[in-house]
């Protein structure tokens, strides 16, 4: 017995030993392991980020730390920010994660696909390691304006802020430049520093009048922190917004005040308190005279069109799709479709387009793809475009032309022709080029069966049946119903039938020359026939007694009398059968039809209504 | 007696089927001459034989839509060669067959579609038509023709049923919470049935009365009298709806959609 307890206490004691050591590691583990690179596709120009983010519980980091390769990389600047946050998880409940953020300020060394390697840890005794990131360097420049667009997440020397608002928190507001020209791209980053730990945090953005803005960064959980000094003093800085932002109009331009309730450890009972950067005023220039013909001022920045077409032979009376790309930097999303004109063409204009716009590098970029129906108006080969897109490029300061190819077309026939023939259409509108629906496959040649229903008998026969159906059935009902209620009239015709019977089979008596069953019979019917007028047994009656009781409920006298004379008759005979002959039977049975007539047609009185009366 | 009666009816049987299996025999070769045909891009051949076989008595939407389609390709071929004798008076046919198609079956979508393209036709060729809502039916009509017949027959038929067939369950079943639901459900049924018997008796009323016609001539001017040294009214074009009054003498007394009543050709008028 002893034993079998040592033995449950060991196995216990294992379960629990393995259950700590599983939870010990999964402890460990660390929650967020990660490499990024902002942006993962730029020039050979400008900076890259690459944030390593770890993330793990309890105060202690990990063992060991592997940086990445960076490869064709040179690493300019390295920072580490590490911070403890109380976090609340829906398993484990409050517990302590420590975050260790280490960004590396990379130039690539050449263009092309680089690799960026795993960034590798050790906790706990197991090591840990990252995705490695491709990052597509290109040759081509990309900056705009006066300045090179930091790339957002990014971490360039920050402007030193006014020593005005410098105190334990503020928000510091860098804007890339202040020069622009309406619809150039000013990128604009607000800044967090604080010498506490933050407690909570909640930003509160401005509305931006005559700026139309695309965001480029936002904090999504946690703020992720770096280092700076100021006047002495080291600050944990973290990003809290990168914004893009086009001026919409020239002249002098508000970037409104960035407000943040921000409670940290340093303010009056962990109380948020609510934060303000300053206003920046950017000074736009209106774009310079002598824009080409159909330029839209949105188009400032740096962009090419590209077109193609579905099919290069197209039969007189169809159409054709002709897809354009409108690519580039700039503000792709404020521009409108394009409007276009081709000779010896119709142009359907789209209503709709697929727009592609990235905001993950410095500069806003994206495509947008617009569909066109053309519609030829005369046969022949015809051109079409060069399609051209006119647009300020503030790096020259100049009106650029973006140009598609020509494409040719053939179309075969004379779509003239074909819109009104001879005295046909006369403003050449070609509106054969509509394609109809291609023709049905024919399964079955069948005339619809509704076609033909609808006027057959049959159809509404089907339609009544229901109905008649259910007249039916309540009308078996309420027979039915009729049939079982207990009425003088319903009891005579219950006796009318037992009499119908017991007759037949006394006639049969007769044919048989049973006199003394013949009479029996009779009897019978009679005195059950009386019975069901009056409702009570009489049968066991004496004869006086029968005819006080049927003068009581209102027989005749001569009914009672023949009735009492032919049920003598019938005792008599019964016990006498030989003196009855056959001739005898039948003046017999026709005495009694003639009775039952006669005690049918009396209307007994009830001895309770009597009573009543 | 006996042996010979059995090949007897059997041979009775056979002659009697004879002529319909003929018939069918005969539909599905016209069938497959006229696809073959469609195919072949011979639209002139092609609508002969669908012709053929909607003259048998065949009242098919994909049918009549695949003749109209064929009406229209065969008005494009001409076009293109300058055919104007080939074309002639094919729009206002593919009208009328795109019209039959949806009068069968108002929900086929292609069928409206290549009526809208066939309309255009007409439209680019002789002018959009001065005749305000020309096409357009009064609402009765609109409703009642929402569905098609069939679907309406039916959908009639199957509340009917349920009515009478939940009231014959009412009566017998005992108090309580089926019986209640029972009851709700029976408003619902007699209020939908009623519903669906307007719409069936309107959409019938319809197609007994009102005889909606398509001009299918390229263009007939319409004339205050059956003659044609009568005062001239507006030229009606191919496709144009209208209703026929009566008949006199080789000429519909028709009425246009404004209310407009005239006389135009038998020959330039096809009821849907």
């Amino acid at each position: 017995m002893l034993r079998l307890r040592l033995s449950i206490g060991v196995v216990i004691a294992a379960t629990l030993a393995t259950a700590v050591g599983l939870e010990g590691r999964a402890w460990a583990q660390p929650v967020e392991f990660t490499l990024k690179v902002t942006p993962t596709s730029g020039t050979i120009h400008e900076e890259y980020v690459a944030t390593v983010q770890i993330v793990t519980r309890g105060v202690s980091g990990p063992e060991r730390f592997w940086p990445p390769d960076f490869g064709d990389f040179t690493v300019v600047d390295q920072r580490t920010s590490q911070s403890t946050q109380w976090m609340y998880d829906p398993v484990r409940g409050q517990e302590i994660r420590s975050s260790e953020t280490r960004r590396y300020v990379l130039r690539p060394r050449r263009a092309g696909k680089l690799r960026i390697g795993e960034a590798r840890l050790r906790l706990d005794g197991v090591e840990y390691q990252t995705k490695p990131v491709i990052v597509e360097v290109l040759e081509a420049a990309g900056g705009l304006g006066s300045g090179t667009p930091t790339a957002p997440g990014s971490a360039p020397a920050i402007p030193p802020p006014d020593p005005s608002i410098v105190g334990t928190t503020f928000l510091h507001v860098v804007p890339d430049r202040t020069k622009v020209y309406v619809g150039e791209q000013v990128t604009v980053t607000w800044y967090l520093y604080t010498r506490s730990e933050v407690l909570k945090y909640e930003p509160k953005p401005p509305r931006f009048d005559d700026l139309w803005s695309e965001t480029l960064y936002e904090p999504q959980n946690y703020l992720n922190y770096t280092e700076d000094v100021v006047n002495g003093r080291t600050y944990s800085v973290a990003v809290v917004a990168r914004r893009a932002l086009f001026p919409t109009k020239a002249g002098k331009v508000v970037v409104p005040k960035f407000h943040a309730d921000v409670a940290t450890m340093a303010t009056p009972f962990g109380q948020p308190l609510r934060l303000s950067s300053r206003e920046v005023t950017l000074e736009v220039q209106p774009l310079p005279p002598g824009a080409p013909a159909a330029f839209d001022p949105a188009y400032v920045g740096q962009f090419t069109v590209e077109a193609s077409i579905d099919r290069d032979n197209v039969p007189a009376g169809e159409s054709i799709s002709m897809q354009v790309v409108i690519r580039g930097a700039g503000a792709l999303r404020r521009t409108k479709i394009p409007t276009l004109e081709f000779d010896g063409f119709t142009t359907y204009p789209p209503r709709t387009f697929d727009e592609k716009v990235d905001t993950t590098t410095a500069l806003v970029r994206g495509e947008r793809r617009y569909s066109y129906v053309l519609t030829p108006k005369r046969g022949g080969t015809l051109a079409l475009g060069p399609i051209e897109i006119p647009y300020f490029d503030p790096t020259t300061n100049r009106y650029e032309i973006a140009r598609s190819d020509v494409l040719k077309v053939k179309v075969i026939g004379d779509p003239a022709l074909l819109a009104g023939g001879a005295g046909g259409l006369g403003s050449g509108e070609n509106v054969i080029a509509r394609d109809i629906r291609p023709a049905r496959e024919i399964v079955a040649l069948r005339t619809r069966v509704a076609e033909k229903a609808w006027r057959h008998r049959g159809f509404w026969l089907v339609f009544a049946a229901p109905a008649g159906l259910f007249l039916g059935v309540v009308l078996a009902d309420k027979l039915r119903e009729r049939l079982r209620r207990e009425t003088p009239r319903a009891r005579l015709r219950r006796a009318r039938g037992r009499a119908r019977k017991r007759l037949r089979l006394a006639e049969l008596h007769i044919k048989g020359g049973r006199a003394g069953k013949f009479f029996g019979e009779i009897a019978r019917v009679l005195s059950e026939h009386v019975e069901e007028r009056v409702g009570e047994p009489v049968a066991a009656m004496t004869r006086e007694k029968l005819r006080d009781f049927l003068k009581d409920r209102g027989f005749p006298e001569e009914t009672i009398e023949a009735l009492v004379r032919e049920l003598e008759n019938c005792d008599f005979a019964r016990f006498a059968p030989s003196a009855s002959g056959p001739g005898e039977m039948r003046a017999a049975l026709r005495r009694v039809r003639a009775l039952l007539t006669a005690i049918e047609k009396v209307r007994p009185v009830r001895l309770d209504e009597e009573a009543a009366a | 007696m006996r042996r010979l009666l059995v090949p007897l009816v059997l041979g009775l049987a056979t002659l009697a089927a004879a002529p319909a299996s003929a018939r069918v025999g005969e539909r599905e070769d016209l069938l497959g001459r006229a696809e073959r045909a469609y195919r072949e891009q011979r639209y002139g051949e092609a609508i002969e034989a669908y012709e053929r076989l909607v003259a048998t008595g065949i009242q098919n939407e994909e049918l009549f839509y695949n003749l109209a389609n064929a009406y229209v390709l065969e008005y494009r071929d001409a076009s293109r060669v300058g055919d104007e004798k080939r074309r002639a008076g094919k729009l206002g046919r593919a009208i009328l067959y795109y019209e039959r198609a949806l009068r069968l079956e108002p929900g086929f979508d292609d069928a409206a579609y290549n009526l809208q393209v066939a309309r255009d036709l007409v439209a680019a060729r002789f002018g959009a038509d001065k005749v305000k809502d020309a096409a357009r039916e009064p609402l009765w009509i609109r409703a009642a023709t929402w569905l098609p017949l069939s679907t309406l027959a039916w959908t009639f038929l199957a509340l009917d049923v349920a009515f009478f067939g939940i009231l014959v369950a009412v009566r017998f079943l005992p108090t309580g919470f089926v019986r209640t639901g029972l009851i709700v459900g029976e408003v619902f049924v007699g209020a939908a049935g009623l519903v669906a018997g307007l719409l069936l008796a309107g959409h019938v009323h319809y197609r007994d009365n009102v005889r909606v016609s398509v001009i299918v001539a390229d263009e007939v001017v319409m004339r205050e009298g059956p003659d044609p040294s009568r005062r001239e009214m507006p030229t009606l074009h191919a496709g144009l709806r209208v209703v026929i009054l009566r008949e006199s003498d080789g000429w519909y007394r028709v009425r246009l959609a404004n209310h407009m009543e005239g006389y135009v050709p038998k020959t330039a008028v096809e009821e849907i």
